[in-house]
């Protein structure tokens, strides 16, 4: 209880650096708000009096703490361009890109640990190095590339799954209470449109995945070899525990924890790279609003997307630590 | 003459690959309930021939020869999954070093009902299952047992800890306990303690024991037979109550005369000259004759003799040195 408290402590002490850092990105970096604000026919009074309606003659640190009691309220301002409240924006834009991830992480894992696992027992086996080929070559293609070409293949020349968007046209009016279509139509009884969002989430999350298991992969494999070499293997063996259960039941726990660690902080990165998977399958979600945001030089949205990105990355993380540590040995004496 | 539990006739291990041999030629039979002791410096190949012969080696393989274990010869061809058959059951197994040989995320007491369930295909959620686990770790002198069987591995010094390996193995029931250098991270008092108790139990429960160890003094008091392995080399088995009042093989000398003991002076103490031999020295010459004071132009341009019969008493000393009486 002691480290969950402690960790998240850490966390809080995180957020508030990433503030900080959000905070002089839109207020320091963005140049005079003020006279952005006030259009470019305004004279120097009506900047100064806008100027002083916004606060950005207080002392900076009054307004770095105006600041975070906003957003700490929810208000991440308003959009300069669609005139609606960020955080509105967000909530709309954030469930479609969590799905996405979310079923990407899972792609990731399904294939990340067992392949690691099995790579690792047959290390330097042929096996192992047509695994290591095909993931460096996951590794090195550009994920807009594959994106492009997955597409391509499976979607436009097989017909196997849908090109783009996230429901079919037949679909189009459903909607649902959080957002996430996959939840949404479970709970509405609507097997159909959770098939048909699965279909339109599959090539994206694929894509999404690629790139990041080939990492798990190679992270899941160097810790279990580690695993490997260690003494209570061998006594695993010496007992007469045939290589199944040796991989499942004593490698496996123990190698798996340094892997979840680097897993966890995997979800804040994918998030961040939804950027071009979303773009490119035309969904809608944090990383295209990302983009309309940078074209359209809307700095507050920017940083909101920054922000909430940071924050799902802190959470995540926090999570994976506390999962891990109440995996250990050491909390299960203590609980 | 009845049948030895392990027979080893002209065992030779070659690593996977390169096929280089690593150990080369090793004769010695072990008899049901014999507390036998393998003795070498590191490197001299003793780990590598125990861990190959019983198949918990992964990058070596055997090359020649046979094993036999109660009278059955193993086959050649897929050796490795016929040795590991005798694991769990026949064959027990003690690792070298406790602090992580056992598995740290797995209850203890569910690391020695796996070894019961395995062995004897008790169920793991038993209650008998359960109470033969806690008596076992009685027996190996583990206060508080009952504790103990809920406790993880990190939760024991050192000492326990190898009581608790021991216990695996002993759980098990084998005919033949092989112990790899099993109190070398040990101290002093700790190890002799935790060794007369392994061989105390051993002895009223008839197992065998194989004791791997560097360390001479540890086995001369505790083993009935020695053999001495340099460089991949058998080069002596002796019954360890005959050294000391015969001319022994010149390397067994060499080691005892690096113990220092009562009565010794410092002169008394000779360190063995130049450095060891890795193994894998192969056949041709002794590999010790660089470092020996008996050695003669013989001793690098003959083969090494073999203990193919896999006799009792043995000298590979081409100046037969050491034979036995």
């Amino acid at each position: 209880m002691t480290y969950a408290i402690q960790r998240i402590a850490f966390s809080i002490l995180s957020l508030f650096i990433l503030l900080l850092t959000t905070f002089l990105l839109s207020h320091v970096m963005a140049g005079d708000p003020a006279i952005v604000a006030a259009g470019p026919n305004a004279g120097a009074a009506k900047i100064e009096a806008l100027r002083q309606q916004m606060g950005l003659n207080d002392p900076i640190f009054i307004q770095f703490f105006i600041y975070c009691g906003s957003i700490l309220r929810g208000d991440l301002g308003t959009s300069w361009f669609t005139q609606q409240p960020i955080a509105q924006d967000l909530l709309r834009e954030l469930p479609p890109s969590l799905e996405l991830v979310l079923l990407a992480m899972l792609i990731n894992l399904a294939v990340s640990m067992p392949l690691g696992l099995i790579t690792a027992r047959y290390a330097h086996s042929k096996f192992d190095d047509m695994v290591r080929l095909v993931v460096m070559a996951g590794a090195g293609l550009p994920v807009f590339w594959i994106a492009i070409l997955l597409q391509q293949i499976v979607a436009g020349n097989w017909g196997l799954l849908p090109i783009a968007g996230r429901l079919s046209f037949a679909n189009r009016s459903f909607s649902g209470p959080t957002g996430f279509y996959l939840f949404d139509s479970l709970l509405a009884g609507n097997v159909s449109v959770f098939f048909d969002a699965l279909a339109h989430l599959l090539l994206p999350a694929i894509a999404l995945s690629l790139l990041f298991t080939a990492v798990g992969v190679r992270i899941t494999r160097t810790s279990m070899i580690n695993e490997f070499r260690k003494d209570y293997v061998t006594l695993a063996r010496a007992k007469g525990a045939g290589e199944a259960r040796v991989m499942f039941r004593h490698v496996f726990p123990n190698g798996a924890t340094p892997a979840l660690t680097v897993f966890g902080m995997q979800f804040g990165w994918m998030l961040g790279a939804t950027v071009l998977v979303e773009e490119i399958f035309g969904r809608p979600g944090i990383g295209r609003y990302a983009i309309k945001a940078v074209t359209q030089s809307d700095i507050h949205a920017v940083v909101a997307v920054v922000l909430i990105i940071g924050v799902v990355f802190l959470v995540a993380n926090l999570l994976v630590d506390i999962l891990v540590y109440a995996l250990s040995p050491r909390k299960q004496r203590a609980g | 003459m009845t049948v030895p539990l392990l027979e080893l006739r002209d065992v030779t291990i070659a690593l996977r690959g390169s096929n280089r041999r690593m150990v080369t030629g090793v004769g010695l039979s072990v008899s049901v309930g014999e507390v036998f002791g393998v003795v070498g410096e590191s490197g001299s190949g003793k780990t590598l021939l125990t861990r190959t012969v019983f198949g918990l080696q992964d990058d070596t393989y055997l090359a020649g020869g046979t094993v036999s274990f109660a009278g059955r010869t193993l086959p050649l061809d897929g050796y490795m999954k016929a040795a590991r058959k005798l694991l769990g059951g026949e064959v027990g197994f003690v690792p070298q070093d406790p602090y992580s040989s056992l598995n740290p995320t797995m209850r203890v007491g569910e690391q020695i009902t796996e070894a019961l369930y395995l062995a004897k295909r008790m169920p793991m959620n038993g209650t008998a299952t359960r109470q033969a686990a806690i008596d076992v770790l009685g027996e190996v002198g583990i206060p508080e047992p009952e504790l103990a069987f809920r406790q993880f591995p990190d939760q024991f010094s050192g000492g326990m800890r190898q009581r608790i390996v021991f216990a695996i193995a002993l759980a098990q029931d084998p005919k033949l306990l092989i112990a790899d250098e099993p109190t070398t991270a040990l101290d002093a008092i700790t190890q002799r303690r935790v060794i007369e108790l392994m061989l105390d139990r051993c002895r009223t429960r008839g197992m065998a024991v194989i004791l791997i160890s560097h360390n001479l003094e540890l086995l001369r008091q505790s083993v009935d037979r020695l053999a001495v392995l340099y460089g991949g080399q058998l080069h002596n088995i002796a019954e360890t109550a005959a050294i000391g009042h015969h001319t022994i093989h010149p390397y067994t000398e060499a080691l005892f005369d690096c113990i220092p003991s009562k009565g010794k002076t410092l002169e008394d103490i000779r360190a063995i000259r130049g450095e060891p031999a890795g193994a894998g020295f192969g056949l041709k010459g002794c590999a010790f004759a660089s470092r020996c004071r008996y050695a003669e132009p013989i001793c690098v341009e003959s083969d090494l003799p073999l203990n193919s019969a896999a006799q009792n008493g043995f000298t590979a000393c081409l100046l037969g040195r050491g034979a036995p009486q």
